[in-house]
């Protein structure tokens, strides 16, 4: 009769499966009404969801001049937190494709940072600038200044940063897992032990000082970036990371978004399905290199000094702890997650040395109460064309126990 | 002469240390037929549907399907392996034993990925939404739904593929892989684990894939779903062919019979 005790089992564990996914509570039923009401008015409500969050996002800076705001929404809401906040917005978008999207752990991200960084302070002329002054054949009136060419740096930077991924990529993503995580958290180091020696080229451990800000002067357009904490940064990365957001869900929902979830899900399977699975890895790898690239960039061209130090190994765990907590594979969690990481230890200034307690804390509930992040990757479920979701799923049977 | 089958496995070794899961073995499949591979369990029936998909390489012999070296590619300079998916591009497609699908995704999704193995979008083209990117994705939900259809189970495209019993995963399955359009399907045990009546369904579903022009490579251990089904069958034990034959062959053969039961059974 053992069979029929197991059969009751497995039964149990069907009902119990099928009750959580079909539950009838309030919310369960508020949120099927509020999904039913976004399909219907999908065409135009998403556009203008779209508009007023981009226009909010623009705004935030300006909130301080306009309000008086408690002295905390107004360190969130500085030129400088904020520019932050989208700095590592982007790089987590870029991570996000990598890690969360193509499932490869990449402990190495802060590298193409440093390779976007110094591919900025190398041109604009900013190391041979420093170079010079240490070594006393150069002077003030020597210093760097933005010219407009300078503006297709982030070009040359996408591009050295996609050259160097392709060359890390296409013999390391043969590896599985533990193996590339290995290799990139090395490939990390090598990058920041370079910069620091050699000395001919990045000026070593001292640093490059210098870089320029940038500028636009065309006919009425006259923009001059400023010092660190001008606003006008945010507004520069801010339209990176709309540009990187849309291009992001545009490869999601596409050949090359089902390919990179399939590779994630089951390599082998996956292979012999016909995806072209080291390519798409690397695809997956080399986007995510880009998008640090282009953010280093604009951080040297902020910060205006770059050194070594700057791109340690736990910038690249800081960019994946964003994505992780924010939900792997989730576009509107890595940008949640950059936001609350950056934002988190100073809103709690006044907590002083204690602020990263308490950001720790809230880092290790978060991954204890919802492990899956805080916006889990819901994979857009492709719909039949003229059909709900809705309308098929209550009859998903419940699979057998034996299937495992 | 021309071998006029569409795969031909001669001569194929595949040794891991001292044991041989397969030992020159010698399997033609002929096209449009339902060929059956059988063998009691740890047979290397699975091992040679390794082989034939790129999955392993063999110790020693060739693998050719409709003629081409199925193993290698030429290219300038020598010849390198052929790598899965380029396997599954020429015509090879496999379901798993132990199903494989991507659980994460729905039934229509996943089939999409094999519909995709004849796709040519790049990265650039799916960022701008190039006509390609258009045609191919359009393409690719309409070869999924019609597929879905054809195995029946088009009401559960939308579920995620972990949420679907055992027996609509495998038909799942069987459409992900005709949607990569293979000439010749291997299917690993793909009425294993089902009820009667859904044997008799996957049976059914067996014979249209075939009338539908692909031939069939099929392990199974139901001797009822391989007798109905096959045209020929070749028989594994210990990595060796035993026999191969008609299922009326197969079933009279003493060396099969002492295979699934024992010498004295034989004798």
């Amino acid at each position: 009769m053992t069979g029929s005790i197991s059969d009751r089992i497995a039964d149990a564990q069907g009902r119990a499966k099928a009750l959580v996914r079909n539950g009838t509570g309030p919310v369960r039923a508020a949120a099927i009404r509020a999904r039913e009401w976004w399909n219907g008015h999908r065409r135009w409500v998403q556009p203008l969801a779209w508009f007023v969050m981009i226009a909010i996002a623009f705004l935030l800076p300006l909130l301080d001049q306009w309000f008086t705001l408690p002295i905390w929404l107004q360190r969130a809401t500085s030129g400088g937190t904020l520019s932050r906040v989208a700095l590592f917005t982007l790089f987590a978008l870029g991570l996000n494709v990598v890690v969360g999207f193509a499932g490869l752990l990449d402990l190495g991200y802060v590298a193409f940072w440093a390779i976007g960084a110094y591919t900025a302070g190398i041109l604009t002329g900013a190391a041979d600038y420093t170079k010079g002054l240490r070594a006393g054949t150069a002077d003030l009136a020597d210093k760097p200044v933005w010219e407009p060419w300078m503006w297709l740096i982030l070009v040359a930077a996408l591009a050295f940063a996609v050259i160097a991924g392709i060359v890390l990529g296409s013999p390391t993503l043969r590896l599985r897992g533990d193996y590339l995580a290995i290799v990139t958290l090395g490939f990390g180091e090598i990058v920041r032990i370079t910069a620091n020696n050699l000395d001919t080229v990045t000026v070593g451990p001292r640093g490059i000082a210098s870089i320029p800000h940038p500028e636009i002067h065309a006919g009425p357009v006259d923009l001059a970036w400023g010092t660190l904490i001008d606003d006008k940064y945010y507004w520069l990365l801010l339209v990176f990371v709309v540009l990187w957001i849309v291009a992001i869900r545009m490869l999601d929902r596409s050949r090359i978004g089902r390919a990179w979830v399939a590779i994630r899900e089951d390599e082998i399977a996956a292979g012999a399905m016909g995806v072209p699975v080291v390519r798409m890895k690397l695809a997956a790898f080399v986007i995510g290199a880009s998008t640090a690239g282009v953010g280093g960039v604009i951080y040297a061209e902020q910060v205006n000094f770059i050194n070594p130090p700057t791109f340690s190994i736990l910038q690249s765990i800081l960019i994946l702890s964003m994505v992780v907590i924010g939900g792997m594979g989730s576009t509107w969690g890595a940008v949640l997650g950059a936001t609350l990481v950056v934002l988190l230890p100073e809103v709690f200034r006044e907590f002083e040395d204690y602020r990263f307690f308490v950001f720790g804390v809230t880092i290790v509930a978060v991954m204890a109460f919802r492990p899956q992040g805080l916006l889990p990757s819901r994979r857009r479920a492709l719909e039949l064309r003229g059909h709900t979701v809705e309308d098929h799923l209550p009859d998903v049977e419940v699979a057998e126990g034996e299937s495992g | 002469m021309m071998s006029p089958d569409l795969l031909d496995v001669r001569g194929v070794t595949m040794r891991f240390g001292g044991l041989a899961a397969l030992q020159d073995v010698n399997i033609a499949v002929a096209e449009g037929q339902v060929f059956g591979l059988i063998g009691p369990n740890g047979a290397g029936k699975t091992t040679l549907f390794n082989v034939a998909t790129g999955m392993q390489t063999p110790t020693e012999g060739t693998v050719r399907f409709g003629g081409e070296s199925l193993l290698q590619t030429s290219r300038r300079f020598g010849t390198r392996r052929r790598r899965p998916h380029e396997i599954t591009a020429l015509g090879v497609a496999r379901t798993f034993q132990n199903i494989r699908l991507f659980p994460e995704m729905t039934a229509l999704e996943n089939v999409m990925v094999g519909a995709d193995a004849h796709h040519r979008q790049n990265v650039l083209d799916a960022i701008f939404r190039t006509p390609r990117q258009r045609r191919e994705d359009n393409e690719a939900q309409q070869t999924a739904e019609n597929l879905l259809q054809f195995v029946g189970i088009y009401k559960h495209a939308n579920a995620l593929a972990s949420n679907l019993s055992y027996g609509d995963q495998r038909r799942v399955e069987i459409a992900r892989a005709l949607a990569t359009r293979p000439r010749l399907m291997l299917l690993d045990e793909p009425a294993a684990g089902m009820n009667p009546t859904e044997k008799a369904t996957l049976s059914e579903l067996v014979l249209r894939i075939r009338d539908q022009g692909h031939t069939i490579l099929i392990i199974e251990h139901d001797m009822r779903v391989v007798m109905g089904l096959c045209e020929r069958i070749a028989v594994l034990d210990y990595g060796r062919k035993i026999a191969e034959g008609t299922p009326d062959e197969i079933q009279r053969d003493p060396g099969v019979i002492e295979a699934y039961l024992g010498s004295e059974a034989a004798g």
